[in-house]
């Protein structure tokens, strides 16, 4: 996609003949590879995804605990995080409890499982960008973002295991 | 209060988290945890779970936009990331054995000094009139971004690439160890270092710290320390201002940026000072 760093010093893109395309208004090259785009894509879909999941889950909280919302209780936000709400599960700590939160139709389920899939989007970016350097014939790259998939799960599994 | 106006309140914090952290390539954390634990007297565990939320919203929802429009460097991203999670492994073991009070401290006296180092250099534009190092070369890290503020295409080159890493691993093994600091340290990195374009610094910043906190993410999880009362609020909020800031960052003139990290890492040195010295 760029140079093999032989250009140097101060200069524009009009500066360098043999610069693939102009740059368009909307400041996107028309020789985009697919790893942008690919990378973009997955993140715009775990972002939208979580957030309508969240706000889906914000809706149904208004409309099942409505009472309980709009009444003061003592103790201020820090009381109201820690004693929940009366029709809503406690602390949701593990993907099975997330799951069958959701089956029994929380609202506190249902935003969890959109945080969990915002918190999935970045291992997800990780693991799609592998996919998207091989498309782009870039191995150098795809072995680096393996190296990086590899370290990040190491973490979690540690994380897991010693948190 | 009603738990109604404490879900519409955290919304607003979270609004201007996004925002300040999209264009800064920060997570956010600097507004969400003081604004929570201070004014509103939210359990600092609880805070720390919404920051890390609000920190992979930041990155997630900022980067979409910026690999879009190559103001974040996903070479240079994937490439530093290599030593930012091998830090925050490293950081994840040494918990525990440093004393707090002296992290606090050196991170406090490390902040200052890049803030001075990025404030002598405000008015200058990184990313030309220097040679490339052999590693940058061969990585292909040069790249080039449409700037909107000067209407023009910036193409620039890379350098510093061992520094650069060396300085990941730490920004890495801090963020792991105190679960801050990733994209205050990371930014500095790549402007100072790498002589990086301070667009592509922050930019590039956002696309790589949803990666550092993921790591932490599942332990906070597991914790119980992810409240969906809190954080369903701070996700949306900061996914909000993330998605206007990062339509923003491109008409801002570079210095405005340069300023504003400045202002911002002045702040984050004297919240770490006090912390050390409070431990």
């Amino acid at each position: 996609m760029t140079s093999n760093g032989a250009h140097q010093g101060p200069h524009t893109a009009a500066d360098i003949p043999e610069w693939p395309v102009a740059a368009t208004a909307a400041g996107r090259r028309l020789s985009d590879g697919p790893v942008e785009l690919i990378i973009s894509w997955l993140l715009r879909i775990g972002v939208w995804s979580s957030i309508a999941i969240i706000v889906f889950g914000l809706v149904l909280l208004v409309i099942k605990d409505r009472q309980a919302l709009v009444h003061t209780q003592p103790g201020g936000l820090d009381g109201l995080l820690k004693h929940g709400l009366p029709g809503q599960p406690g602390t949701l700590s593990s993907y099975g409890d997330v799951l069958l939160s959701v089956r029994r139709g929380d609202a506190f389920g249902v935003i969890m499982l959109g945080l969990m899939v915002l918190l999935l989007t970045p291992v997800m970016r990780v693991a799609v960008s592998i996919i998207a350097f091989l498309l782009d014939h870039d191995r150098l790259y795809a072995l680096i973002t393996l190296v990086v998939l590899g370290l990040l799960m190491t973490g979690v599994l540690l994380g897991k295991a010693g948190g | 209060m009603s738990p109604l106006a404490y879900i519409a309140i955290v919304l607003l914090i979270s609004i201007a988290a996004g925002l300040l952290g999209s264009l800064l390539g920060l997570g956010g954390g600097i507004i969400v945890i003081p604004a929570l634990t201070i004014f509103l007297g939210v359990d600092i565990r609880l805070a720390i779970g919404a920051s890390i939320v609000s920190v992979i919203a930041t990155s997630s929802g900022a980067a979409a936009a910026y690999v879009r429009d190559h103001l974040s460097n996903i070479r240079v991203g994937m490439f530093l990331e290599l030593a930012t999670t091998t830090g925050a492994l490293t950081g994840a073991f040494l918990a525990g054995v440093l004393a707090g009070r002296w992290l606090y401290l050196i991170f406090a006296v490390v902040l200052g000094y890049s803030a001075l180092a990025m404030f002598r250099k405000r008015h200058d534009e990184s990313g030309a009139g220097f040679e490339p190092d052999d590693i940058s070369k061969r990585l292909r890290l040069a790249s080039s971004y449409y700037d909107q503020a000067i209407d023009r295409e910036v193409v620039y080159q890379v350098t510093g690439a061992r520094t650069g890493l060396a300085l990941m691993y730490v920004a890495g093994a801090v963020s792991g160890l105190l679960g801050i600091g990733s994209g205050a340290l990371k930014v500095p990195a790549m402007d100072l270092a790498m002589r990086l374009p301070i667009k592509v610094s922050t930019a590039t910043s956002n696309f790589m710290i949803g990666v550092t906190a993921a790591a932490s993410a599942s332990v906070y999880f597991a914790r119980g320390q992810i409240n969906p009362l809190l954080a369903g609020p701070v996700a949306v909020g900061v996914l909000i201002g993330a998605s206007a800031g990062s339509r923003l960052l491109g008409q801002l003139h570079s210095t405005t940026i340069r300023k504003a990290f400045f202002v911002v890492l002045i702040v984050i040195t004297f919240e770490m000072l006090l912390k050390g010295i409070q431990y």
